[in-house]
């Protein structure tokens, strides 16, 4: 049973308390608590036991640079509950409030708000599944029209944002009302890829990069703002679904999934954004051929030198290369040791963190390279170069480039070729004349989360 | 306000000037952040003010503050305005027709009227009207807030109001009964209890899948033993499971799996290994999972179980993660290995796994019953291996419970390659507990072969003697642990390295660390028993040093010393004389030592030893000292070592199955039969609109067709179908004629039943309700207070659909 939830803000000040009980505690007093008992709550660990019978769990929400607490009173149920109702309610504010993230002042200006939205989520301690869906949290909340949405929609009737809560019981499917009504009458697919790959090189003179272990995982999201009931139908080319499990939401059809060689999605759409599926895709071989990368060791009269050269193909989908950078991992010794760059086409040297940062924006068919060198410290030298023994152990250890992590984003592909083909209503279309001239909008976002190059 | 005022219109001087969107952005900021700036200047006494004002707005704008003080956590220090002394002040808005307002009250009476109960009870009255609006929402509003204040005078108020809205035409009133419900159970159980069990079978009788998801979790709380509650809906439920929010349906599959287990016949397994028909053997599913003795075979499964674990399959794509646990555990607990691979559920799990969300907490969780899978049934998660490969990016305790994952999957076609990865982490990575945990698993590997077993010793053992230097302790003593198990496993073969550790521990004094010396020290009093030849000499390079080494060396020397001595006695027998023994001059020597020693228990262990020796009881020192000394290493692992939270463990506890293999009573009468369906919806006001609800039933939508004759219909939108009835009992028709209505007691009096058959098989037809409907509808509601008779009122129903399409 849930006692208390608290939103804070990464310094753990209280931003937002709900109590469920009269006798929850405040956060000031839980803070204390923790400190005294269990402090690794505070940062690293997901849980902890605050008394012998109450329990509390910590998810961190990245996109929103908050930590979200519960207070809950132990019982035999196991965790995973509390850690998923905490995501699932950030995730919830996020779409609620149509942001791409929250922020502390968002939630501060909307205390009132906010307070309803967790008295519907919750009720008597317990998590009311019924509510979790966007249409009745509006329903009985309407998000104000503010002078924003005046602006940007000035078609949107004045009438819609004032008496939203009059309708009675008229939901269609759990997700959706039934009498919506829209003038934008569009559609956004929006997917996403995120890569998780490690690549290594399969000998030190070869360029050749063998994939090591990966994943893609892709997730679609919808913004739909359509009259009536549409019964949507997007479907995928490019890739197969069949064999991998993609999680849906509630909305989809899984047995026309199943029937349809798994690359048609049929669905009636929530109102607003949501997120279609997400699925992962184990990479068997992985070749992007956008970018590139590759580095190379013991260069120079020394060979303490190292260069790194990135192969940024031109392509007439992908303009441009977001917020490119490389990390660059030196064998860790004994951290005596002081990289410095002697040649850089494009981009800064961060050398505290051994990064090499890009423009925020950089135009496909470049091909940047850096070169540096990696020095000992002389005290280093003098100390342990006394025999001849000691010289060669020091220079197996010079510490030299072991590995890079690359991180971008980009517009336009996806790595695993996976298109959206096309976007249709399903549904008898002659009654709505206006239905045949929905806008259907399509975005592709490639984004890295874990890409290591390994030497 | 006239500054806020200003603002806003010098920002529409700038819109022009700059972009629109820009405006947009600066205009919201300015919306909202100079309100709730504006809020929270305002004092005591106007909050007071603002709470008794005629106007909406004023008092809405007081609870908005009232509410800010509770979320912000203001109302605790002092400073700021104390909420409780507003209780009047927020009470009285208890009738505000506005239905924000109601429900911020609402949330204030919740929160604070056990401290105010006299004044809180004023409200009750208020609340109570609100259980008759015309507004499902408020209704449902009024039952939460009545269930929410805890005064003990409230009970049997609850309890009535309950009873009657039992039968509300909304789901969502009927839903929020069964939370009320769950709350009175959880407040006074023993006064309750039976009323509250009565009105659970009706919850779960309803036909409205939003109805059953709620009732399921009362169930869940409260009744979670009274399995044959649900003899009547076992079909339904496992029919309609995919319709119920997907909370729910996790809590329904937990319950669920515990019916199966005490109703259902266990399932059987049949071996399919030989050819032969007759010889088949035929065993009941065994109690601990995947210890099916054949290699082939096929399973025998009771109708019904078959499909809940079909409904399940289809399951698999929920973005619920719940949902994925429950299942699995569902098929862990009723069915085979072979049966839960097809089902393909192990990959669905591995699919939160591999999510792009940052949701430590829950990764773990996954990971944890991953691991616990994996360790009874190892080929589940096989396939998927490489998932469990490190990224740099993944926290410390994830790595962790993936290296554990990796151990436990390991086999002879993957263990180069996840040695090689092992080796990589053990060097490159820096964080202590993923290289100790990748230590661990290294040792793993060695299980399996005797090569491999000699290779990672000797990769052990040089990684470590080029690395000492930069080894923490910690990874030091680890390289030890495993270097001393492998090594004693089988000391014949490992000569080499025995040498080479002589060396590390004799030569240029580079290992400095007290512990790790301590074990090699150790290692060689053990060896000693296979390979006598090489211990003298190294006690004897080890005395010069004496001084130098730690507590825990000196004392490993002590020992070495003193099993040397008791071998070279065993070894000579008779001829041995304590004078000609070298090695019992070193051991003198070296008891000579410790008598020196500042450590107390140094001091005293060398004259345990010496007065053994000295009063020639060598038989007390060869057991002493000769002891065989167990293998540290348990060659199975555990699920106990492998940290798995206790919590995930009691929840894949196994159920023992109760009903026997083949009990005939229980197939002659089928107790599964299905139960009535409690069908509220015609009492609605308006036609129905949840007709696409009951077209989901049938699992291919019957939606394009439902769809379409709403939209023959001519009149613009089927809701406001001439009728509006208002809280008061006057009943007004679309042309302005006025009823008399019955109270909505006397008039639900009677629940009709309809058979599910009935609800789902025929196709529903849109009523069009025109002016000259009211006259049908009229005398339905005529008739009423004569009990109503359900076919006859369907049958009109349906007659008048069909007159007008």
């Amino acid at each position: 049973m849930y006692i208390a939830f608290y939103i804070c803000d990464t310094k753990n000040q209280l931003v937002f308390q709900y109590l469920c009980d009269s006798i929850a505690p405040h956060f000031s007093k839980l803070l204390t608590r923790i400190h005294s008992l269990c402090p690794e709550v505070l940062d690293v660990e997901t849980r902890g036991n605050v008394s012998k019978d109450l329990k509390i769990y910590r998810y961190f929400s990245a996109t929103n640079n908050l930590n979200y607490y519960a207070l809950t009173i132990v019982s035999r149920h196991h965790d995973l509950e509390p850690h998923h109702v905490l995501e699932s309610i950030d995730t919830l504010l996020v779409e609620y409030f149509n942001k791409t993230n929250l922020t502390t002042t968002k939630i501060m200006n909307n205390y009132d708000r906010m307070t309803i939205l967790f008295d519907l989520l919750i009720d008597g301690g317990i998590i009311d599944g019924n509510n979790f869906y966007m249409n009745k949290l509006r329903n009985q909340i309407p998000l104000k029209n503010d002078f924003s949405n005046f602006i940007n929609d000035a078609a949107k009737s004045l009438q819609k944002g004032q008496a939203p809560s009059k309708t009675v019981d008229n939901e269609v499917v759990p997700w959706r009302s039934k009498e919506i009504k829209t003038v934008r009458n569009e559609i956004y697919v929006d997917v996403k890829e995120t890569l998780y790959v490690t690549l290594i090189k399969s000998n030190r003179a070869s360029h050749r990069l063998k994939l090591l272990n990966g994943y893609i995982n892709g997730s679609v999201s919808v913004d739909s703002s359509i009259g009536g009931v549409p019964m949507l139908e997007v479907s995928f080319g490019g890739c197969d679904f069949k064999d991998i499990i993609p999680k849906f939401h509630d909305c989809v059809e899984v047995n026309e999934f199943l029937t349809n060689d798994g690359n048609i999605i049929k669905f009636i759409p929530p109102d607003g954004k949501f997120q279609l599926m997400e699925y992962s895709m184990a990479l068997s071989s992985f070749n992007d051929n956008l970018i590139s990368c590759n580095f190379t060791n013991g260069l120079g009269n020394s060979n303490d030198e190292f260069e790194i050269t990135l192969n940024i193909n031109k392509s007439n989908k992908v303009p441009k290369i977001n917020n490119l950078q490389v990390c660059l991992n030196f064998e860790n010794r004994e951290g005596q040791s002081k990289v410095k760059i002697l040649r850089n086409t494009h981009g800064r040297f961060e050398y505290g963190k051994n990064t090499w940062i890009f423009d925020s924006e950089l135009l496909t068919g470049t091909l940047p390279v850096l070169r540096g060198c990696v020095e000992e410290e002389t005290k280093n030298e003098e100390d342990g170069g006394i025999d001849g023994e000691g010289r060669r152990i020091l220079s197996k250890l010079r510490p030299e480039l072991r590995s890079v992590i690359m991180s971008f984003q980009y517009e336009g592909q996806l790595p695993s070729g996976t298109r959206v083909s096309s976007i249709n209503i399903r549904n008898d279309s002659t009654s709505n004349p206006q239905r045949q001239q929905l806008f259907k909008g399509v975005k592709y976002v490639t984004k890295t989360s874990n890409y290591e190059i390994r030497g | 306000m006239t500054e806020s005022i200003g603002n806003i219109a010098s920002a529409l001087e700038s819109a022009k000037a700059i972009t629109l969107e820009a405006a947009a952005v600066a205009s919201s900021k300015l919306g909202e952040s100079s309100y709730a700036h504006y809020s929270k200047s305002i004092s005591s006494q106007q909050l007071r003010n603002l709470l008794n004002s005629r106007h909406n707005r004023e008092v809405k704008d007081g609870m908005k503050r009232i509410l800010s003080i509770m979320a912000s956590g203001d109302d605790n220090n002092n400073s700021s305005l104390d909420v409780e002394s507003f209780f009047a002040d927020v009470v009285k808005n208890i009738g505000n027709e506005d239905s924000k307002v109601k429900r911020m009250v609402y949330v204030y009476l919740s929160r604070y009227a056990d401290k105010d109960p006299d004044l809180a009870l004023l409200s009750i009255n208020a609340i109570q009207k609100s259980l008759n609006d015309t507004n499902p929402d408020i209704r449902a509003l009024a039952i939460k807030a009545l269930s929410d204040i805890k005064i003990s005078s409230l009970c049997p108020i609850l309890a009535e109001s309950l009873r009657k809205a039992i039968t509300d035409s909304s789901a969502t009133v009927r839903s929020e009964v069964a939370f009320a419900l769950l709350k009175l159970y959880q407040w006074k159980r023993e006064e309750y209890e039976e009323d509250i069990h009565s009105l659970l079978k009706d919850l779960l009788s309803d036909s409205e899948p939003q109805v059953i998801s709620s009732a399921i979790l009362l169930m869940r709380e409260c009744f979670s033993d009274e399995l044959d509650l649900l003899h009547g809906h076992f079909r339904y439920y496992c029919k309609i499971i995919k319709q119920l929010n997907s909370w729910s349906q996790y809590y329904l599959i937990e319950i669920l799996i515990k019916y199966c287990k005490k109703f259902i016949t266990r399932p059987l397994v049949i071996d399919t290994s030989s050819e032969e028909q007759d010889t088949r053997e035929t065993i009941p599913l065994p109690d601990e999972y995947n210890t099916i003795p054949f290699p082939m075979y096929d399973i025998k499964i009771d109708d019904d179980l078959r499909l809940f674990l079909k409904q399940l399959e289809t399951l698999r794509f929920s973005s619920n993660p719940l949902v994925i646990f429950s299942c699995c555990n569902a098929f862990y607990q009723l069915t085979t290995s072979q049966y839960f691979k097809k089902s393909k559920l192990p990959e669905a799990l591995i699919g939160f796994l591999t999510s792009a969300s940052e949701n430590e907490g829950l990764k773990s969780v996954i990971l944890q019953s991953i691991l616990m899978y994996s360790i009874s049934d190892s080929t589940l998660f096989l396939a998927n291996m490489k998932i469990f490969l490190l990224f740099p990016n993944d926290s410390v305790s994830i790595s962790v419970l993936k290296l554990k994952v990796l151990s436990a999957l390991l086999n002879e076609n993957n263990v180069q390659f996840i040695l090689k990865q092992l080796k990589y982490y053990i060097n490159h990575y820096r964080n202590e507990r993923i290289v100790l945990e990748s230590l661990n698993t290294l040792l793993a590997c060695s299980n399996l072969s005797i090569e491999l077993e000699s290779h990672i010793l000797n990769w052990a053992v040089i990684n470590m003697e080029s690395k000492f230097k930069i080894l923490t302790n910690d990874v030091l003593n680890c390289y030890i642990n495993i270097i001393r198990e492998l090594v004693q496993n089988n000391p014949q073969s490992h000569l080499r390295v025995i040498i080479k550790l002589a060396d590390i521990l004799t030569s240029d004094d580079r290992l400095t660390n007290d512990n790790a010396r301590a074990g090699i020290i150790w290692l060689f009093g053990e060896i000693s028993a296979i390979e006598f030849s090489v211990c003298p000499d190294v006690l004897r390079k080890l005395i010069p040093n004496f001084v130098d080494e730690g507590v825990e060396a000196r004392n490993q020397i002590l020992t070495l010393a003193a099993k040397l001595l008791s071998y070279e006695v065993d070894n000579l027998g008779d001829s041995f004389t304590l004078d000609d023994s070298r090695i019992a001059k070193i051991f003198a020597h070296v008891s000579y030592l410790c008598k020196f020693d500042d450590d107390f228990d140094i001091r005293d262990r060398a004259r345990l030893i010496s007065s053994i020796f000295d009063s020639k009881k060598y038989e007390i020192a060869t057991l002493l000292l000769q002891a065989p000394k167990p293998r540290t290493r348990t060659s199975e692992i555990s699920s106990n070592e492998l940290q798995i939270d206790k919590d995930i463990k009691s929840y894949h506890q196994y159920i023992a199955w109760e009903a026997a293999a083949e009990n005939s009573e229980v197939e002659a009468i089928d107790i599964r039969e299905s139960a009535p369906l409690k069908d509220y919806s015609k009492y609605k006001k308006s036609i129905s609109s949840d007709y696409f609800m009951s077209g989901r039933n049938n699992i291919p939508r019957t939606f394009d067709k439902t769809y379409s004759d709403t939209h023959r219909t001519s009149t613009p939108s089927p809701a406001p179908a001439g009728i509006a009835v208002r809280s008061n009992n006057s009943f007004t028709s679309g042309s302005g004629q006025k009823y008399k209505l019955q109270s909505l007691d006397e008039f639900l009096s009677d629940i009709p039943t309809t058979t599910k058959t009935r609800k789902f098989d025929k196709p529903r037809k849109i009523v069009r309700i025109e002016e000259e409907d009211t006259s049908s509808e009229e005398s339905e509601y005529d008739t009423s207070d004569e009990s109503v008779d359900d076919e006859e009122s369907s049958d009109e129903e349906s007659s008048s659909s069909s007159e007008s399409i």
